[in-house]
């Protein structure tokens, strides 16, 4: 921070020059002019701002889309499910070159956001070291050699300055390195040129660390180069006067009034790096120095004059950092020239040094970019005749200013500076200004779009390979409807071969063995029953009878009663089919399971029969796109019944009426009992004898007539097979319903299936989505918008 | 036909073992005279083993249903040949027919079951049957309409020797075809019926099963006969031989012997109250009558025309004018008178031939306006 005596100081003298700046613009009325138009320029400039922002983010926001894509493409590319032949046609899908336009798009966006945003025109001043720079920016500025230190013998600007006429403050601000900033900006760059491993990372670690000694460890290699002997020493003497500098290595700003601003922007002089002790080396902790001070002559606001490091110099990185800090800060540099005696002629010191700047001047004509300063302070006419000469044939091709305007100064004159050098260059600037910014803004925004063309034609390619195999990935819906007209079709003819069976078997006059044992064994228990005395033993029957006859004076009574119990006996133990029948009924309905679990897979999965099917009946039901009649056709084939009670008895019921007591004499037309017998021990038994008889004929009868029958259990389950297939395949609503039962339970009956081929699919679409996206964002993008 | 005069007829019966043959014939005869009521045919046993016979194949029916069971297999089957004599006697002097009938073991009928020394025998009887105007094929109604399994029904021509039966009746019908002149009947007669019809106490009435399944049974047979021998007349008559039985329980039991491996049982519950009661048997009767009283019409029609023109030629022969002195002897040695009365005779005699035709006629056409009865069918 700078002390509030350097601070007030500063404002004083400020003050102090305002009367200066009052006088001088009375002695220079066009000066007012040129600090309106600037003034007009850069608002002009800070109106670009938002649109190139806006830019900044639409190009990071492409840049991320393409990445987007890149990684979409990679992952299908790199997919083992993917099918190779789209493997194949992806491989030559690149974004690298893309994504490198679009990096230098965002780079020119940059340049052109430092440049519009900039609070003032800013004056590069360039040259080989020994040129007079430092005189020059003296002369502009007004500031001394504590500010701007020159020197004759050693170069003495250690750090270089930006310096702005400023009406109010006279005063220096510091950008300090932080230790990771002079590791990383002072120290890496002498690393990597001396190929030193690693960096120190902290303070100690710097002073500990073991630099060579080029004269004592001289060894074959680099290191004994000349100018890595001079790099090493100077990181050595960095090392040692280390303890001079560390403090200040704060990462912060710090202001210092202008006549304390020496240690910090220029190097040790001979006597002092002759001196014994530690070196101080102050200036090794500053970033940067920005100036604010009076200007002498050009007191228009919003200037400033950027010292950019001496060409030539023996400095790492110094070439690279002169380019940046071209294109990012200055509007026009002043290439410094000096006709001394020899060096009177353009070299190619020159060249290389007219070349580096002209690189960075972007999309700006040459000849409103750079301006040849000769310094012609202190040498002859005759040698500044010879370099304009020279200059002349040698840039501009023989043609006075043709490419480069040559203007002439003594840079140690203040006024002759102002006039010769400020004035053409301030009146240019203003005048071209405008024209200045459109070209750069144009040149750019021509860049993007060719960037942008770029992109498209990466994506069009895209695009034809994708369509090339189109029908490698198939499409979710698709195969999803082929597979449910599949699933309809198969199940209809697994259904129809179970009705085709039951149908055979109901029309075959060949009788169901099943049914018949079942008959046979319910009628061999039923005769059973009958021969072991009518359930109560023939004697047991018999004595009953006896007395019920005694106490009733007749047989009609107890024979009426018994007959009546036999029949209800008989037709009891003939219900013992319905356990046939409901194993029938169990098959029937396991074996349209098991054909809907061969279609349906998993989704009727682990169970048989009853259980599976009205399971399958709730799935249809409670489905997300219910099936409400498929369900129905389910529900009805489980509400089948087939028993004897409900389907056989009303067939052979009559059979049992022989088993009443009364009948129709055939002769007289009478109603006549069918037994009578004397009420004695012989009627009893003749009683006996009748009821057998007669129970046994009924239940002849009745098998004889449920085997006669014996086609209805078959008939009955393929009606009820049936109608289940006719309502599940040919109803009206099957077709949509089957399309809806496969869209709810999808994954459940192609298990896996539309994992992958969602997965392949998602992986595809990931791809044309990114691509699409990015469409749509080079489509219109904000700058044509604009 | 043996002849005119008594004429003696042969009727035969085919038919397997056990099936009722003697029950049928029994049947037909024991009553004859009440089935035969009403018209002016009487019908008799003719020599005591033919009474004997039927009065012990009645005693052991009778017996049975007494004790109140009945079952085909407690009565005695016929182990010897033995033929009914019986004379039939259309009420019209002169024109009696004799009947024989010929029973025999059924067994024969199946050459796998006959005992070898029996093959002579067997070839007498089945002449006898070829040689007969009438033959009987009985049938065990239950056999037909008990089946309740596949196998059973495959096992039905097997119990009934279906094909043995029908190669004996082609037989027969080529004899037919040989004496096209002459009358013949085929009686197609299933026995023990009364399960199957509501006519005789029975409570079901599956008397078109019956005829149903007879008709699919002998297919061949029915349709062979317009072929062999169109003269033929097919007559389906089902007899309940007993009346007062019903079917309680039947059995179909594996048996290694039986060509069809099953062996069929029917076992029969008695009605109360345990009366015999022929059902069929007129019907029988009756159709034996008319073809019987047709065959005797038309050898009595024969016999006077000849008989006719026999008299016509004697006549002719008394009145023949033979010459002045011829004539004056005759009437003196008595020819001419013994001519007269011979022509007189023989004119007496035509037209006593000539009666017996008209009452035969009557008796035909008495018969004919008869109601066969519901359960006959003629194909």
């Amino acid at each position: 921070m700078p002390s509030a005596d350097a601070v007030r100081t500063g404002r004083t003298a400020a003050l102090g020059r305002r009367h200066t700046c009052r006088r001088t613009r009375k002695a220079a009325p066009l000066l007012g002019d040129i600090a309106d138009r600037i003034e007009a320029i850069l608002d002009a400039r800070k109106r670009h701002l938002p649109q190139i922002r806006a830019d900044i983010e639409w190009w990071r926001d492409t840049d991320d889309h393409i990445a987007a894509l890149d990684r979409a493409v990679a992952e299908l590319r790199g997919h083992p499910a993917t099918p190779e032949e789209l493997r194949t046609v992806l491989e030559p899908f690149r974004t690298e070159e893309i994504r490198e336009g679009v990096a230098e798009a965002i780079r020119l966006l940059r340049v052109l956001e430092t440049r519009f945003s900039r609070d003032t025109i800013n004056i590069g001043v360039s040259g080989q070291a020994r040129v007079g720079k430092s005189t020059l920016l003296q002369s502009i500025s007004g500031l001394g050699d504590d500010q701007i230190p020159t020197g004759e013998a050693l170069p003495v600007t250690a750090v270089r300055s930006r310096i702005y006429h400023s009406a109010e403050f006279r005063r220096a601000t510091l950008r300090l390195h932080s230790f990771d900033t002079f590791v990383t900006d002072v120290i890496s760059p002498y690393h990597a040129e001396l190929e030193l491993p690693g960096l120190p990372v902290s303070p100690p670690d710097f002073r500990g660390w073991a630099y060579p000694r080029p004269a004592a460890e001289a060894t074959p290699g680099a290191i004994d180069k000349p100018s890595y002997v001079t790099m090493i020493n100077r990181l050595r003497a960095m090392q040692e006067s280390f303890s001079s500098y560390e403090a200040d290595l704060t990462g912060r700003e710090r202001v210092v009034a202008l006549e304390e601003l020496r240690p910090f922007v220029a190097y040790p002089t001979n006597d002092e790096e002759q001196a014994p002790g530690e070196t101080v080396r102050r200036y090794l902790a500053v970033r940067d120095v920005r100036i604010d001070c009076t200007f002498p002559h050009a007191q228009v606001e919003h200037l400033g004059i950027i010292d950019l490091p001496g060409l030539g110099e023996v400095a790492v990185r110094a070439e690279q950092h002169h380019v940046n800090g071209l294109q990012n800060e200055v509007d026009l540099v002043l290439l410094v020239k000096r006709p001394v005696e020899g060096m009177a002629y353009w070299g190619d010191a020159d060249a290389r040094a007219l070349d580096l700047i002209d690189g960075a001047r972007g999309f700006i004509q040459k000849r409103d970019f750079v301006f040849i300063v000769i310094n012609s302070g202190g040498t002859t006419a005759p040698l500044a005749g010879a370099l304009h000469d020279h200059i002349r044939g040698q840039v501009n091709s023989g043609r006075t200013d043709q490419f480069f305007r040559v203007l002439e100064t003594d840079a140690a004159d203040t006024s002759d500076v102002y006039e010769r050098v400020l004035t053409p260059v301030l009146t240019h600037l203003v005048d071209r200004m405008p024209a200045m910014d459109a070209e750069v803004l144009a040149g750019t925004r021509s860049e993007l779009r060719a960037t942008a063309s770029r992109i498209r034609v990466v994506i069009e390619d895209l695009s034809r390979l994708l369509s090339s195999v189109k029908h490698a990935s198939a499409s979710v819906a698709e195969d999803l409807e082929k597979r449910t007209r599949r699933l309809r079709q198969d199940l209809a003819g697994s259904l129809a071969g179970l009705v085709a069976e039951l149908r055979e078997q109901a029309r075959s006059a060949i009788q169901d063995p099943g049914f018949s044992s079942a008959v046979d064994t319910a009628y061999q228990a039923t005769r059973a029953w009958i021969n072991s005395g009518i359930g109560v033993g023939p004697q047991v029957w018999q004595d009953e009878a006896l007395r019920s006859m005694r106490v009733d004076q007749n047989s009609s009574r107890y024979a009426g009663d018994e007959l009546n119990r036999v029949r209800v006996e008989i037709s009891q133990r003939f219900e013992g089919i319905d356990a046939y029948f409901a194993t029938r009924v169990q098959e029937l309905w396991s074996r349209i399971s098991k054909i809907l679990y061969v279609q349906l897979g998993a989704l009727v999965e682990g169970e048989d029969g009853e259980t599976a099917l009205g399971r399958f009946a709730d799935l249809l039901s409670g489905a997300s796109e219910p099936c409400p009649r498929c369900s129905a056709a389910v529900q009805q084939l489980l509400s089948v019944r087939l028993d004897y009670r409900s389907q056989l008895h009303p067939r052979v019921r009559a059979e049992l009426d022989a088993l009443t007591l009364q009948e129709r004499d055939p002769e007289t037309g009478q109603q006549r009992n069918r037994i009578v017998v004397e009420l004695n021990e012989t009627g009893a038994r003749q009683l006996y004898q009748s009821v057998v008889h007669m129970a046994e004929q009924a239940a002849h009868l009745t098998k004889k007539a449920l085997l006669r029958e014996g086609l209805t259990p078959a008939l009955v389950l393929h009606a009820a097979a049936e109608q289940f297939e006719d309502t599940l395949i040919r109803s009206g609503d099957s077709e949509r319903e089957f399309k809806r039962l496969a869209r709810s339970y999808r994954d459940e009956i192609w298990s896996g299936v539309f994992h992958e081929i969602d997965a392949a699919n998602a992986r595809v679409a990931t791809v044309i989505r990114a691509r699409d996206l990015l469409v749509t964002r080079l489509d219109l993008p904000p700058w044509e918008e604009a | 036909m043996t002849g005119s005069g008594e004429l003696a007829f042969r009727i035969g019966v085919v038919g397997p073992s056990r099936v009722g043959k003697t029950s049928l014939i029994t049947a037909v005869l024991r009553d004859s005279q009440r089935l035969l009521q009403g018209t002016p045919i009487a019908i008799k046993a003719v020599g005591s083993p033919t009474e004997k016979r039927i009065a012990q194949h009645r005693r052991e029916l009778d017996g049975s249903l007494l004790a109140g069971e009945f079952s085909p297999g407690a009565l005695r089957g016929t182990e010897e040949p033995f033929t009914f004599k019986l004379l039939l006697d259309p009420g019209v002097d002169g024109a009696g027919i004799r009947l024989e009938l010929l029973d025999y073991p059924g067994g024969w009928v199946d050459s796998s079951k006959r005992p070898h020394d029996r093959d002579t025998d067997w070839e007498q009887c089945k002449r006898f049957i070829v040689q007969s105007s009438v033959l009987i094929i009985p049938v065990d109604a239950a056999v037909l309409m008990e089946p309740t399994a596949p196998d059973h029904l495959r096992a039905v021509p097997s119990i009934l020797t279906t094909p043995e039966v029908s190669e004996v009746v082609r037989e027969w019908l080529k004899e037919r075809n040989w004496r096209a002149a002459e009358p013949a009947l085929l009686l197609i007669c299933p026995v023990k019926c009364e399960s199957y019809f509501a006519d005789n106490g029975g409570r079901r009435d599956d008397a078109g099963d019956l005829l149903q399944m007879v008709q699919r049974t002998y297919a061949e047979l029915i349709e062979d006969v317009p072929e062999e021998a169109p003269h033929v007349k097919t007559v389906y008559c089902p007899v309940d031989t007993i009346g007062c039985v019903e079917i309680v329980h039947v059995d179909w039991t594996p048996d290694p012997r039986e060509p069809s491996g099953l062996a069929f049982a029917a076992h029969y519950g008695v009605r109360w109250p345990s009366r015999q009661n022929v059902k069929g048997a007129a019907e029988v009767l009756m159709a034996l009558c008319r073809h019987l009283m047709a065959a005797r019409r038309k050898v009595e029609v024969e016999d006077a025309e000849g008989k006719d023109l026999k008299a016509e030629q004697a006549k002719e022969y008394a009145d023949k004018d033979e010459g002045l002195f011829r004539n004056m002897w005759y009437h003196i040695n008595g020819e001419r008178k013994r001519r007269i009365a011979s022509a007189a005779a023989k004119s007496r005699e035509a037209i006593d031939a000539q009666k017996r035709v008209t009452a035969l006629t009557d008796v035909i056409a008495d018969l004919a306006q008869r109601d066969p009865g519901s359960r006959v069918h003629q194909w």
